[in-house]
């Protein structure tokens, strides 16, 4: 059993030091172990102190994912109250950490949270939350609106 | 650092394909690019492939899908949508005679009446593609691909069906999507037939192939798992089944388990235990080569003491297992209303799912909605003049008496219209109705004539019947002295299983009455039974209605003390209890005494009422302002609901027709009471 400990540091300076187990996690780290061009501190460029904290605590709980299924079920459980801990906003910048260190358990995770939460907003808040720029004229719109309004009934009904 | 965070395009599109379909169609706003994921093959693959249980229930007017929102939880959320269907239904056709099946996100819409139709519809992605043949039809069995190939090209296997020819010399077919075009295929060399019935009951799609249970026994009950592969389009058999019915009536589901496995649930009829077997592999074409390579473990089973009743039904039950629970979709077996089921090994757990809420709170949700009435007015119509007589069904009757009378027949829901006229006479409408012995309904509407300038004499009036399929009309013969239409007879007849019932006295010195039946089938009057009690007084009100879908009901309320008395039928109604007078048993139901319970006797309308649950269910005019109201009255309270702004002249109870999913509506005329510039309109409740 390895106990190699590498040093992961987030874009702001901040370090941390994890088991080699865990960091092969991250992808992008594990390709670099066996790239050979390890040495024992890996600097991530894309990731800030605060996120790359929360990503490598998702990989600890999950670095030995055992095939039971009492244990996947507990797993579960941790990720939903895992995900629970944060906002949307949160949400986001893990989806961009989980894909630049291509974590893929974390990024179905977190993909599959945001679905879920945003399911019944309205399109006006998916743009502002997602920054998309309306590119339709307003007879556009209108009428994509209408031929779709079925789907409208309860984003737009606010509930009493 | 940027307040806002901007996502790569492949993410956002990532998470687009975990989206439920609704919530997809709803952001197509969002704007173009968002838009443009429903012309990319690739997203739309992914979407399909993303495993998303979801329930399709259809009832007789509409058709609803039903998410289980937050699995793990044993109060999980349900969603109920109601799914559009004008996508199909512009080929004017009608839920009452449609089979759907499902496969991917794609339901298949099959259309029996006159000219059979089949359609493959996505009503996500508001696509639909009608397939038809003359002369013969194209029975849909199931959707699949070839999975050896990268792309998904959907095939559907299916047989032609030609009129007249017996089920051996039939063709088994398939119709390539891509292409429109359909060939024969060979059927299995041993030379059976393959589409069962069973077949078609219990196949399930699972990586591009169909696979379904069939019997190699009928003796021993042993059933197998056959396959339909695509990849070589031939059937072939799969494995064997880890257990076997017991029993006939056993009810074995096979379903999809982890996306890639079977589960079989068994259950028993006796004990009504269920057992849940699944694959321990992912399951391959390759494994039918043997048989003998798919190995099945028991997952649980369940013997809690509530579970619904699962064998015997007319439509094939749907569940899934996620987590070791089960989650099923099912008529309740004593409503009939639609109920998702959460089953683990030591709870049973049952959520209603109907239109509206939840029926046990006493504060329920009441929709107001308005019919349109454009159907009707290029016939001048004005309320004040055209009253809806009576109901049937979802069918309205309009008659209109001003100069000239016109009666017509109205589904504001389908929106048609058939308008009976006749030259210097009127017909009366009494009822609609069917012959409930034959397979299909043909309405009927019973109704007497009233020539003008002749006086209003019994003798002068007769009894006529009106087919709506012939537009004929022939007059039937009554009893000489006992003209059956009377005022009371209109103001309480009720609609059930075809025929009409109607209450009528037997003797006005003590009050005493009877039901009659017109029944359709043999068109005729006859008595059906004694009621349970008698009015004390002249103005005591009586009220009959439907009682969970296929038994009655008796109101009565006491015009001294307004002490309502509630009665039901214990056993179902059918044409035959007429013949002898003792097959109708009555129970008491409740009596409900509080203090402020509404008036019922003596008002120009019959008030409508339902039962559900041991509560009552009303719909009438507050008796201080005389407004529209509902009321709901338990044997510890009652409860008004105000409607507002409205005022009732005649209100009417839509009942579900063939006990459907469906919780009984009231539609409420309106007067003209209020502000003049309103057009005048009908109303339909959603209720409670």
């Amino acid at each position: 059993m390895s106990s190699n400990k590498i040093v992961l540091t987030s874009s702001d300076g901040e370090s941390f030091e994890v088991e080699e187990v865990v960091a092969r996690k991250l992808q992008i780290v594990g390709h670099m172990i066996e790239d050979d061009c390890v040495i024992n501190e890996i600097p991530l460029q894309n990731v800030t102190g605060d996120i790359l904290s929360m990503v490598i605590e998702y990989c600890k709980t999950h670095v030995d994912e055992e095939e039971s299924e009492e244990a996947q079920t507990k797993l579960k459980t941790w990720d939903k109250e895992f995900m629970k801990k944060f906002d949307l906003k949160t949400h986001l910048k893990i989806i961009l950490a989980a894909n630049y260190l291509n974590v893929k358990g974390l990024l179905d995770l977190v993909s599959q949270t945001i679905a879920d939460n945003i399911k019944d907003y309205t399109p006006e808040k998916i743009r502002e939350v997602f920054g998309v720029e309306n590119d339709y004229t307003e007879e556009e719109e209108a009428e994509v609106r209408k031929e779709n309004a079925w789907a409208f009934d309860e984003a737009d009904t606010p509930k009493p | 650092m940027a307040l806002q965070v901007k996502l790569p395009w492949e993410l956002e599109e990532d998470i687009l394909s975990r989206l439920p379909p609704q919530s997809l169609v709803r952001f197509r706003t969002v704007s173009k690019q968002w838009n443009s994921v429903f012309n990319d093959k690739t997203f739309i693959n992914n979407h399909l492939s993303r495993s998303r249980h979801q329930f399709i229930l259809l009832t007789t007017s509409k058709i609803y899908s039903i998410d289980i929102i937050d699995h793990i939880n044993i109060d999980p959320t349900i969603r109920l949508h109601e799914i559009p269907t004008y996508d199909i239904r512009s080929r004017g056709t009608d839920l009452n005679r449609t089979i759907l099946r499902t496969c991917d996100e794609f339901l298949f819409y099959n259309y029996k009446h006159w000219d059979n139709k089949t359609a493959l519809w996505s009503p996500w992605l508001r696509q639909v593609r009608w397939i038809e043949y003359k002369n013969q039809e194209f029975c849909v069995f199931g959707l699949g691909y070839d999975n050896s190939r990268p792309q998904k090209v959907y095939k559907i296997l299916g047989h032609m069906f030609c009129h007249g020819k017996v089920l051996r010399d039939q063709k088994v077919a398939i119709y390539e999507c891509a292409s429109d075009s359909l060939r024969l295929i060979d059927r299995p060399e041993d030379d059976d037939w393959p589409i069962t019935e069973a077949a078609k009951r219990s196949n399930v799609s699972l990586n591009g192939n169909i696979y379904w249970l069939a019997c190699s026994n009928y003796k021993t009950h042993d059933y197998y798992i056959r396959i339909f592969d695509f990849s070589t389009e031939n059937f072939k058999p799969f494995c064997l089944l880890p257990c076997k019915k017991n029993h006939g009536i056993d009810e074995l589901i096979l379903a999809v388990y982890k996306e890639d496995r079977f589960s079989l649930l068994k259950q028993c009829n006796v004990t009504r235990e269920i057992e849940i077997w699944v694959t321990k592999e992912r399951i391959s074409n390759n494994n039918g080569n043997g048989g003998e390579d798919v190995e099945w473990i028991k997952l649980m089973t369940l013997s809690t003491t509530n579970l619904p009743k699962l064998f015997g039904k007319s439509y094939p039950n749907s569940y899934f297992i996620y987590e070791k629970t089960l989650y099923m979709c099912d008529g309740d077996d004593e409503t009939a209303l639609a109920c998702i089921y959460i089953v683990r090994e030591d709870l049973c757990k049952k959520f209603q799912i109907v239109d509206i809420i939840d029926h046990k709170n006493i504060d329920p949700t009441i929709e107001l909605r308005e019919l349109p009435s454009s159907d009707i007015p290029d016939r001048e119509t004005n309320w004040n003049y055209g009253t809806i007589t009576t109901t049937c069904d979802e069918f309205l009757f309009y008659s209109f008496r001003f100069w000239e009378n016109k009666t017509a027949l109205w589904n504001p829901w389908l929106r048609q219209v058939r308008w009976i006229e006749y030259e210097n006479k009127e017909f009366c409408v009494f009822g609609l109705g069917y012959d409930n012995s034959r397979p299909q309904k043909v309405y009927k509407i019973l109704g007497y004539f009233v020539s003008h300038g002749k006086v209003l004499i019994k003798k002068d009036q007769r009894v006529a019947i009106y087919g709506c399929e012939s537009h004929a009309l022939r007059f039937i013969d009554t009893p000489e002295d006992d003209w059956p239409i009377t005022e009371t007879a209109k103001r309480s007849n009720v609609s059930l299983n075809g025929n009409l019932y109607l209450l009528t006295c037997s003797n006005f010195a003590t009050q005493e009455y009877f039901i009659r039946i017109f029944d359709f089938s043999t068109e005729n009057f006859k008595p059906l039974c004694l009621l349970p009690c008698k009015k004390n007084h002249e103005i005591d009100e009586l009220l009959l209605a439907v009682y969970k879908g296929d038994q009655f009901s008796l109101l009565k309320q006491s015009c001294v003390t307004k002490e309502i008395g509630i009665w039901v039928t214990k056993e179902r109604i059918s044409n035959n209890n007429g013949d002898g007078e003792e097959g109708v048993e009555w129970i008491k139901l409740m009596t409900l005494s509080i203090t402020n319970l509404a008036k019922l006797f003596g008002k120009s309308y019959r008030v409508s009422y339902f039962i559900y649950e041991k509560t009552l269910y009303m719909c009438n005019n507050d008796d201080e302002i005389g407004l529209a109201c509902i009321c709901i009255v338990r044997e510890d309270l009652c409860k008004k609901i105000q409607i507002v702004r409205l005022k009732i002249t005649r209100i009417f109870l839509i009942c579900p027709p063939d006990k459907a999913c469906f919780f009984p509506r009231m539609v409420v005329l309106r007067g003209s009471y209020f502000s003049s510039d309103d057009t005048q309109s009908c109303f339909l409740f959603s209720s409670p």
